[in-house]
Protein backbone atom coordinates (compact mmCIF):
# COMPACT_ATOMS: atom_id res chain seq x y z
CA UNK A 1 0.00 0.00 0.00
CA UNK A 2 1.54 3.57 -0.74
CA UNK A 3 1.92 6.16 2.24
CA UNK A 4 -0.43 8.15 0.92
CA UNK A 5 -3.48 5.21 0.52
CA UNK A 6 -2.12 4.26 4.14
CA UNK A 7 -2.92 7.58 5.34
CA UNK A 8 -6.56 8.05 4.15
CA UNK A 9 -7.27 4.97 5.15
CA UNK A 10 -6.10 5.92 8.80
CA UNK A 11 -8.04 9.07 8.53
CA UNK A 12 -11.34 7.54 7.05
CA UNK A 13 -11.02 4.83 9.87
CA UNK A 14 -12.70 7.20 12.70
CA UNK A 15 -16.27 7.81 12.02
CA UNK A 16 -16.52 11.90 12.74
CA UNK A 17 -20.34 11.36 12.49
CA UNK A 18 -22.70 8.29 12.44
CA UNK A 19 -26.37 9.17 11.91
CA UNK A 20 -28.86 6.51 12.80
CA UNK A 21 -32.69 5.77 11.60
CA UNK A 22 -33.27 9.86 11.99
CA UNK A 23 -36.86 10.85 11.44
CA UNK A 24 -38.26 14.25 11.57
CA UNK A 25 -41.45 15.72 11.01
CA UNK A 26 -43.85 19.00 11.06
CA UNK A 27 -47.38 18.94 12.29
CA UNK A 28 -47.61 15.39 11.17
CA UNK A 29 -45.64 15.90 7.75
CA UNK A 30 -42.42 13.68 7.46
CA UNK A 31 -39.76 15.98 6.43
CA UNK A 32 -37.03 12.55 6.09
CA UNK A 33 -37.62 9.48 7.63
CA UNK A 34 -34.89 6.73 8.13
CA UNK A 35 -31.86 8.72 7.33
CA UNK A 36 -28.63 6.60 7.92
CA UNK A 37 -24.90 8.09 6.97
CA UNK A 38 -21.61 7.61 8.19
CA UNK A 39 -18.95 10.50 7.89
CA UNK A 40 -15.66 10.12 8.21
CA UNK A 41 -12.74 12.68 10.07
CA UNK A 42 -11.41 14.57 7.12
CA UNK A 43 -13.98 13.68 4.34
CA UNK A 44 -16.00 16.50 2.45
CA UNK A 45 -19.86 15.72 1.77
CA UNK A 46 -21.89 17.93 0.12
CA UNK A 47 -25.94 17.90 0.68
CA UNK A 48 -28.04 18.24 -2.73
CA UNK A 49 -31.49 18.58 -2.91
CA UNK A 50 -34.43 21.02 -4.51
CA UNK A 51 -35.42 23.98 -2.14
CA UNK A 52 -38.05 22.50 0.48
CA UNK A 53 -36.10 19.08 0.82
CA UNK A 54 -35.29 19.22 3.99
CA UNK A 55 -31.54 20.29 4.40
CA UNK A 56 -31.25 23.33 6.57
CA UNK A 57 -33.34 21.01 9.38
CA UNK A 58 -31.39 18.09 8.58
CA UNK A 59 -28.24 20.50 9.27
CA UNK A 60 -29.89 21.97 12.81
CA UNK A 61 -30.37 18.46 13.83
CA UNK A 62 -26.78 18.21 13.20
CA UNK A 63 -25.92 21.48 15.24
CA UNK A 64 -28.10 20.15 17.89
CA UNK A 65 -30.74 23.04 17.42
CA UNK A 66 -33.23 20.93 16.98
CA UNK A 67 -34.64 17.06 18.05
CA UNK A 68 -35.68 14.59 16.00
CA UNK A 69 -38.65 12.43 16.23
CA UNK A 70 -36.71 9.24 16.49
CA UNK A 71 -33.39 7.64 15.03
CA UNK A 72 -29.68 8.97 17.15
CA UNK A 73 -26.99 11.01 16.01
CA UNK A 74 -23.74 10.30 17.52
CA UNK A 75 -19.93 10.43 16.61
CA UNK A 76 -16.73 12.34 18.20
CA UNK A 77 -17.42 15.70 16.28
CA UNK A 78 -21.38 15.80 17.70
CA UNK A 79 -19.91 18.37 20.57
CA UNK A 80 -17.75 20.60 18.76
CA UNK A 81 -19.28 22.02 15.61
CA UNK A 82 -18.32 25.45 13.66
CA UNK A 83 -21.24 26.29 11.36
CA UNK A 84 -22.15 28.80 8.49
CA UNK A 85 -25.84 29.55 8.98
CA UNK A 86 -28.28 29.92 6.27
CA UNK A 87 -28.66 33.46 7.23
CA UNK A 88 -25.20 34.99 8.39
CA UNK A 89 -26.04 35.63 11.90
CA UNK A 90 -23.41 38.62 13.21
CA UNK A 91 -23.77 40.59 15.53
CA UNK A 92 -24.14 44.32 13.63
CA UNK A 93 -22.59 46.62 16.32
CA UNK A 94 -19.51 45.03 16.06
CA UNK A 95 -16.65 44.34 13.63
CA UNK A 96 -15.79 41.80 11.85
CA UNK A 97 -12.49 40.97 14.02
CA UNK A 98 -15.01 41.26 17.62
CA UNK A 99 -17.86 39.04 15.78
CA UNK A 100 -15.08 36.02 14.87
CA UNK A 101 -13.74 36.89 18.74
CA UNK A 102 -17.11 35.52 19.81
CA UNK A 103 -16.68 31.81 18.14
CA UNK A 104 -12.64 32.01 19.04
CA UNK A 105 -11.36 33.46 21.74
CA UNK A 106 -8.36 32.53 22.13
CA UNK A 107 -7.32 33.36 18.04
CA UNK A 108 -4.09 35.44 17.56
CA UNK A 109 -4.76 39.10 16.90
CA UNK A 110 -2.50 39.44 14.59
CA UNK A 111 -3.72 36.13 12.83
CA UNK A 112 -7.10 37.31 12.87
CA UNK A 113 -6.22 40.45 11.21
CA UNK A 114 -4.19 38.40 8.69
CA UNK A 115 -6.76 36.41 7.93
CA UNK A 116 -9.59 38.93 7.76
CA UNK A 117 -7.52 41.01 5.20
CA UNK A 118 -7.33 38.02 3.11
CA UNK A 119 -11.07 37.98 2.13
CA UNK A 120 -12.44 41.51 3.43
CA UNK A 121 -10.89 45.08 1.94
CA UNK A 122 -8.73 46.65 4.35
CA UNK A 123 -10.76 49.72 5.13
CA UNK A 124 -13.96 47.26 6.37
CA UNK A 125 -11.89 46.06 9.90
CA UNK A 126 -13.17 49.00 11.81
CA UNK A 127 -16.41 49.40 10.81
CA UNK A 128 -19.39 47.15 12.03
CA UNK A 129 -20.70 44.76 10.52
CA UNK A 130 -23.77 46.33 10.08
CA UNK A 131 -22.40 48.69 7.37
CA UNK A 132 -21.25 45.75 5.40
CA UNK A 133 -22.65 44.43 1.95
CA UNK A 134 -24.17 41.26 1.66
CA UNK A 135 -21.19 39.28 0.56
CA UNK A 136 -18.75 40.83 3.21
CA UNK A 137 -21.37 39.56 5.84
CA UNK A 138 -21.29 36.21 4.21
CA UNK A 139 -17.34 36.07 4.46
CA UNK A 140 -16.95 37.07 8.05
CA UNK A 141 -19.55 34.12 8.78
CA UNK A 142 -17.61 31.51 6.41
CA UNK A 143 -14.48 32.96 7.76
CA UNK A 144 -15.88 32.89 11.59
CA UNK A 145 -16.59 28.85 11.21
CA UNK A 146 -13.22 28.55 9.80
CA UNK A 147 -11.20 30.09 12.49
CA UNK A 148 -13.09 28.65 15.65
CA UNK A 149 -12.18 25.54 16.67
CA UNK A 150 -15.04 22.93 15.91
CA UNK A 151 -13.93 19.51 14.58
CA UNK A 152 -17.12 19.28 12.60
CA UNK A 153 -17.82 22.09 9.55
CA UNK A 154 -22.06 22.31 8.80
CA UNK A 155 -21.84 25.31 6.36
CA UNK A 156 -25.19 26.15 4.66
CA UNK A 157 -25.24 27.21 1.42
CA UNK A 158 -21.89 29.00 2.47
CA UNK A 159 -21.69 30.97 -0.64
CA UNK A 160 -24.46 32.33 -1.12
CA UNK A 161 -24.55 36.22 -2.04
CA UNK A 162 -20.69 36.02 -3.32
CA UNK A 163 -19.72 37.14 -6.81
CA UNK A 164 -18.16 34.23 -9.03
CA UNK A 165 -14.55 36.19 -8.56
CA UNK A 166 -15.10 36.27 -4.55
CA UNK A 167 -16.79 32.37 -4.81
CA UNK A 168 -13.62 30.62 -6.05
CA UNK A 169 -11.48 32.70 -3.68
CA UNK A 170 -14.01 31.47 -0.75
CA UNK A 171 -14.01 28.12 -1.81
CA UNK A 172 -9.77 28.19 -1.72
CA UNK A 173 -9.71 30.05 1.38
CA UNK A 174 -11.97 26.83 2.89
CA UNK A 175 -9.93 24.49 1.09
CA UNK A 176 -6.98 25.70 2.96
CA UNK A 177 -8.27 26.59 6.64
CA UNK A 178 -10.40 23.39 6.33
CA UNK A 179 -7.23 21.66 8.06
CA UNK A 180 -8.61 17.66 7.52
CA UNK A 181 -11.93 18.88 9.69
CA UNK A 182 -15.08 17.04 8.41
CA UNK A 183 -17.15 19.53 6.60
CA UNK A 184 -20.62 19.00 5.47
CA UNK A 185 -22.40 21.98 3.23
CA UNK A 186 -25.19 22.30 0.74
CA UNK A 187 -25.69 23.99 -1.99
CA UNK A 188 -27.51 24.39 -5.53
CA UNK A 189 -24.27 24.79 -7.60
CA UNK A 190 -22.83 21.26 -8.40
CA UNK A 191 -19.55 23.17 -9.37
CA UNK A 192 -18.87 24.04 -5.94
CA UNK A 193 -19.56 20.18 -4.81
CA UNK A 194 -16.50 19.53 -6.97
CA UNK A 195 -14.17 22.40 -6.65
CA UNK A 196 -13.82 21.06 -2.53
CA UNK A 197 -14.05 17.59 -3.73
CA UNK A 198 -16.70 16.73 -1.82
CA UNK A 199 -19.02 13.05 -2.07
CA UNK A 200 -22.79 13.72 -2.60
CA UNK A 201 -25.27 13.05 -0.52
CA UNK A 202 -28.63 12.79 -2.70
CA UNK A 203 -32.07 13.03 -1.17
CA UNK A 204 -34.35 10.19 -2.58
CA UNK A 205 -37.63 11.54 -2.93
CA UNK A 206 -39.45 8.26 -3.43
CA UNK A 207 -38.30 7.50 0.19
CA UNK A 208 -37.87 10.72 1.86
CA UNK A 209 -34.78 10.03 3.02
CA UNK A 210 -30.61 10.99 2.22
CA UNK A 211 -28.27 8.78 0.63
CA UNK A 212 -24.34 8.83 0.46
CA UNK A 213 -23.30 8.45 -3.51
CA UNK A 214 -20.53 5.59 -3.35
CA UNK A 215 -17.25 7.17 -4.73
CA UNK A 216 -16.80 5.88 -8.72
CA UNK A 217 -14.62 3.49 -9.21
CA UNK B 1 -25.21 75.41 8.52
CA UNK B 2 -26.54 74.16 12.13
CA UNK B 3 -29.87 75.41 13.28
CA UNK B 4 -28.66 75.01 16.77
CA UNK B 5 -28.45 78.63 17.69
CA UNK B 6 -31.68 78.92 15.94
CA UNK B 7 -33.59 76.62 18.04
CA UNK B 8 -31.54 77.89 21.09
CA UNK B 9 -33.68 81.66 20.18
CA UNK B 10 -36.86 79.65 20.10
CA UNK B 11 -36.91 77.81 23.46
CA UNK B 12 -35.57 80.64 25.09
CA UNK B 13 -38.35 83.33 23.44
CA UNK B 14 -41.02 80.25 24.44
CA UNK B 15 -39.66 80.24 28.20
CA UNK B 16 -39.45 83.97 28.41
CA UNK B 17 -43.20 84.05 27.18
CA UNK B 18 -44.53 81.45 29.92
CA UNK B 19 -42.34 83.76 32.73
CA UNK B 20 -43.92 86.56 31.76
CA UNK B 21 -47.37 85.42 31.98
CA UNK B 22 -46.85 83.50 35.25
CA UNK B 23 -45.36 86.93 36.73
CA UNK B 24 -47.91 88.97 34.83
CA UNK B 25 -50.82 86.71 36.58
CA UNK B 26 -49.29 86.54 39.79
CA UNK B 27 -49.00 90.95 39.70
CA UNK B 28 -52.55 91.16 38.60
CA UNK B 29 -53.52 88.56 40.91
CA UNK B 30 -51.72 90.18 43.61
CA UNK B 31 -52.19 87.19 46.39
CA UNK B 32 -48.79 85.63 47.72
CA UNK B 33 -50.57 83.31 49.08
CA UNK B 34 -52.23 81.85 46.34
CA UNK B 35 -49.67 82.52 43.43
CA UNK B 36 -46.14 84.35 43.41
CA UNK B 37 -44.34 85.19 40.69
CA UNK B 38 -41.01 83.60 39.17
CA UNK B 39 -39.07 86.62 40.28
CA UNK B 40 -40.75 85.76 44.45
CA UNK B 41 -39.69 82.22 43.79
CA UNK B 42 -35.82 83.31 42.54
CA UNK B 43 -35.78 85.43 45.60
CA UNK B 44 -36.51 82.86 47.91
CA UNK B 45 -34.44 80.30 46.38
CA UNK B 46 -31.66 82.53 46.68
CA UNK B 47 -32.48 83.04 50.02
CA UNK B 48 -33.25 79.10 50.94
CA UNK B 49 -29.54 78.46 49.29
CA UNK B 50 -27.86 80.09 51.95
CA UNK B 51 -28.96 78.56 54.70
CA UNK B 52 -26.99 75.05 55.63
CA UNK B 53 -30.47 73.62 56.13
CA UNK B 54 -31.23 73.92 52.59
CA UNK B 55 -27.95 72.02 51.41
CA UNK B 56 -29.05 69.29 54.10
CA UNK B 57 -32.24 68.75 52.80
CA UNK B 58 -31.56 68.44 49.26
CA UNK B 59 -28.81 66.21 49.27
CA UNK B 60 -30.78 64.19 51.81
CA UNK B 61 -33.72 63.49 49.33
CA UNK B 62 -31.46 63.15 46.33
CA UNK B 63 -29.19 60.47 48.76
CA UNK B 64 -32.97 58.65 49.63
CA UNK B 65 -34.41 59.01 46.35
CA UNK B 66 -31.26 57.43 44.62
CA UNK B 67 -30.77 54.74 47.22
CA UNK B 68 -34.47 53.67 46.23
CA UNK B 69 -33.90 54.21 42.66
CA UNK B 70 -30.55 52.39 42.76
CA UNK B 71 -31.52 49.22 44.64
CA UNK B 72 -34.62 48.76 42.48
CA UNK B 73 -32.76 49.39 39.13
CA UNK B 74 -30.36 46.67 40.77
CA UNK B 75 -33.21 44.11 41.30
CA UNK B 76 -35.33 44.96 38.62
CA UNK B 77 -32.65 43.70 36.29
CA UNK B 78 -31.57 41.17 38.38
CA UNK B 79 -35.22 39.57 38.84
CA UNK B 80 -35.64 40.37 35.32
CA UNK B 81 -33.00 38.05 34.38
CA UNK B 82 -34.37 35.24 36.63
CA UNK B 83 -37.74 35.71 35.27
CA UNK B 84 -36.68 35.47 31.90
CA UNK B 85 -34.62 32.69 32.77
CA UNK B 86 -36.88 30.38 34.76
CA UNK B 87 -40.49 30.27 33.74
CA UNK B 88 -41.81 29.27 37.30
CA UNK B 89 -39.72 32.77 38.94
CA UNK B 90 -41.90 35.10 36.56
CA UNK B 91 -44.99 33.34 37.49
CA UNK B 92 -43.87 33.89 41.16
CA UNK B 93 -43.33 37.13 40.62
CA UNK B 94 -46.23 37.99 38.35
CA UNK B 95 -48.93 38.73 41.10
CA UNK B 96 -46.47 40.60 43.29
CA UNK B 97 -45.45 42.93 40.22
CA UNK B 98 -48.83 43.43 39.40
CA UNK B 99 -49.68 44.42 42.52
CA UNK B 100 -46.75 46.80 42.80
CA UNK B 101 -48.81 48.40 40.03
CA UNK B 102 -51.96 48.93 40.64
CA UNK B 103 -51.99 49.54 44.32
CA UNK B 104 -52.16 53.28 44.94
CA UNK B 105 -48.60 54.87 46.04
CA UNK B 106 -50.56 56.31 49.21
CA UNK B 107 -51.13 52.76 50.06
CA UNK B 108 -47.88 51.71 50.23
CA UNK B 109 -46.90 55.26 51.65
CA UNK B 110 -49.09 54.89 54.88
CA UNK B 111 -47.83 51.10 55.37
CA UNK B 112 -44.66 51.65 54.74
CA UNK B 113 -45.05 54.35 57.65
CA UNK B 114 -46.32 52.28 59.98
CA UNK B 115 -43.84 49.55 59.00
CA UNK B 116 -40.52 51.12 58.56
CA UNK B 117 -40.81 55.13 60.20
CA UNK B 118 -40.20 58.09 58.47
CA UNK B 119 -37.25 58.22 57.91
CA UNK B 120 -36.41 55.74 54.94
CA UNK B 121 -39.87 56.03 53.93
CA UNK B 122 -38.94 57.90 50.16
CA UNK B 123 -35.82 54.90 50.09
CA UNK B 124 -39.18 52.66 50.05
CA UNK B 125 -41.94 53.80 48.17
CA UNK B 126 -39.23 54.50 45.34
CA UNK B 127 -38.29 51.17 45.33
CA UNK B 128 -41.75 50.13 45.08
CA UNK B 129 -42.79 52.53 42.18
CA UNK B 130 -39.50 51.94 40.29
CA UNK B 131 -39.15 48.08 40.43
CA UNK B 132 -41.60 46.52 38.60
CA UNK B 133 -40.80 49.26 35.21
CA UNK B 134 -37.51 48.08 35.63
CA UNK B 135 -38.37 44.38 35.96
CA UNK B 136 -41.06 44.12 32.91
CA UNK B 137 -38.89 46.11 30.84
CA UNK B 138 -35.97 43.39 31.40
CA UNK B 139 -38.08 40.71 31.18
CA UNK B 140 -39.26 42.24 27.73
CA UNK B 141 -36.07 43.61 26.25
CA UNK B 142 -34.10 39.97 26.98
CA UNK B 143 -37.44 38.22 24.87
CA UNK B 144 -37.05 40.79 22.31
CA UNK B 145 -33.17 39.39 22.05
CA UNK B 146 -32.60 37.98 17.96
CA UNK B 147 -32.69 34.08 18.72
CA UNK B 148 -31.06 33.34 15.79
CA UNK B 149 -28.02 34.91 17.24
CA UNK B 150 -29.02 32.97 20.48
CA UNK B 151 -28.34 29.97 18.17
CA UNK B 152 -25.20 31.24 16.87
CA UNK B 153 -24.00 31.35 20.38
CA UNK B 154 -25.17 27.82 21.31
CA UNK B 155 -23.60 26.21 18.39
CA UNK B 156 -20.19 28.09 18.97
CA UNK B 157 -20.41 27.30 22.43
CA UNK B 158 -19.93 31.20 23.09
CA UNK B 159 -18.87 32.11 27.33
CA UNK B 160 -21.54 33.16 29.24
CA UNK B 161 -20.18 36.42 29.79
CA UNK B 162 -19.50 37.12 25.94
CA UNK B 163 -23.05 36.41 25.45
CA UNK B 164 -24.87 38.61 28.15
CA UNK B 165 -22.30 41.41 26.86
CA UNK B 166 -22.46 41.14 22.92
CA UNK B 167 -26.08 39.68 22.24
CA UNK B 168 -27.98 40.04 25.68
CA UNK B 169 -27.02 43.45 26.31
CA UNK B 170 -27.65 45.60 22.98
CA UNK B 171 -30.82 43.77 22.70
CA UNK B 172 -31.97 44.86 26.33
CA UNK B 173 -30.49 48.50 26.26
CA UNK B 174 -33.16 50.44 24.00
CA UNK B 175 -35.66 48.43 27.00
CA UNK B 176 -34.03 49.89 29.95
CA UNK B 177 -33.24 52.79 28.72
CA UNK B 178 -37.20 54.02 28.07
CA UNK B 179 -37.60 52.15 31.22
CA UNK B 180 -35.41 54.41 33.67
CA UNK B 181 -36.98 57.71 31.62
CA UNK B 182 -40.09 57.06 32.91
CA UNK B 183 -39.11 55.43 36.45
CA UNK B 184 -36.91 58.13 36.97
CA UNK B 185 -39.57 61.18 37.09
CA UNK B 186 -41.60 58.41 39.30
CA UNK B 187 -39.11 57.87 41.63
CA UNK B 188 -38.94 61.37 42.07
CA UNK B 189 -42.50 62.37 42.40
CA UNK B 190 -43.60 59.16 44.58
CA UNK B 191 -40.12 59.65 46.72
CA UNK B 192 -40.88 63.42 47.56
CA UNK B 193 -44.95 62.47 47.75
CA UNK B 194 -43.83 60.05 50.89
CA UNK B 195 -41.47 62.86 52.58
CA UNK B 196 -44.34 65.39 52.62
CA UNK B 197 -46.64 62.28 54.00
CA UNK B 198 -43.89 61.11 56.12
CA UNK B 199 -41.99 64.68 57.00
CA UNK B 200 -39.15 62.79 58.08
CA UNK B 201 -36.30 65.16 59.18
CA UNK B 202 -33.66 67.09 57.00
CA UNK B 203 -35.72 66.50 53.75
CA UNK B 204 -37.22 68.17 51.03
CA UNK B 205 -40.78 66.93 52.09
CA UNK B 206 -40.27 67.98 55.05
CA UNK B 207 -39.95 71.58 54.08
CA UNK B 208 -42.57 71.97 51.46
CA UNK B 209 -45.00 70.64 54.16
CA UNK B 210 -43.38 73.47 56.62
CA UNK B 211 -43.95 75.89 53.21
CA UNK B 212 -47.68 74.22 53.32
CA UNK B 213 -48.29 74.97 57.28
CA UNK B 214 -47.05 78.35 57.13
CA UNK B 215 -48.94 79.60 53.60
CA UNK B 216 -45.02 80.33 52.23
CA UNK B 217 -45.90 79.99 48.73
CA UNK B 218 -42.83 81.54 47.57
CA UNK B 219 -40.79 78.60 49.38
CA UNK B 220 -43.25 76.04 48.21
CA UNK B 221 -42.68 77.02 44.59
CA UNK B 222 -38.78 77.26 45.46
CA UNK B 223 -38.70 73.59 46.83
CA UNK B 224 -40.52 72.47 43.55
CA UNK B 225 -38.35 74.15 41.07
CA UNK B 226 -35.09 72.36 43.39
CA UNK B 227 -37.23 68.79 43.17
CA UNK B 228 -37.43 69.36 39.43
CA UNK B 229 -33.64 70.89 39.01
CA UNK B 230 -32.29 67.49 40.90
CA UNK B 231 -35.00 65.44 39.09
CA UNK B 232 -33.48 66.71 35.95
CA UNK B 233 -29.71 66.27 36.94
CA UNK B 234 -30.40 62.80 38.30
CA UNK B 235 -32.28 61.47 34.81
CA UNK B 236 -29.14 63.04 33.01
CA UNK B 237 -26.51 61.22 34.51
CA UNK B 238 -28.40 58.01 34.95
CA UNK B 239 -28.75 58.04 31.13
CA UNK B 240 -25.65 59.18 30.16
CA UNK B 241 -23.77 56.39 32.49
CA UNK B 242 -26.30 53.78 31.42
CA UNK B 243 -26.24 54.95 27.09
CA UNK B 244 -22.57 54.52 27.64
CA UNK B 245 -22.61 50.97 29.41
CA UNK B 246 -25.05 50.54 26.16
CA UNK B 247 -22.35 51.81 23.41
CA UNK B 248 -24.80 53.94 22.46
Amino acid sequence: MREEEKTEACVRAEKALTVRALEKSYDGVAIFRNVNLELYTGGVYCLTAPSGAGKTTFLRLLMGLETADSGRIEGSAKGSVAAVFQEDRLCPGLTAAENIRLAAPRIAPAFLRQELQRLLPKDSLSKPVAEFSGGMRRRVSLLRALLSGGELLLFDEPFNGLDEEMRQRAIEYVKERRNDRTLLFTTHHANEAEALGAQRIVWEPELLTWRLMQDAG
Amino acid sequence: MSRKPARIRQRAAILLFWLLLWQGLAWRMGKPIFLVGPWEVAQALLRLGGSPGFWRAAFSSLGRIGAGFSLAFAAGIGCGGAGYALPWFEALLAPVVSLMKTVPVASFVILALIWAGAENLAVIISFLVVFPILYLNTVAGLRSTDRQLLEMAQVFRVRTFSKIWRIYRPALAPYLISACQVALGMAWKSGIAAEVIGTPEHSIGEQLYMAKVFFSTDELLAWTAVVVALSFLFERVILTVLKKAAGM
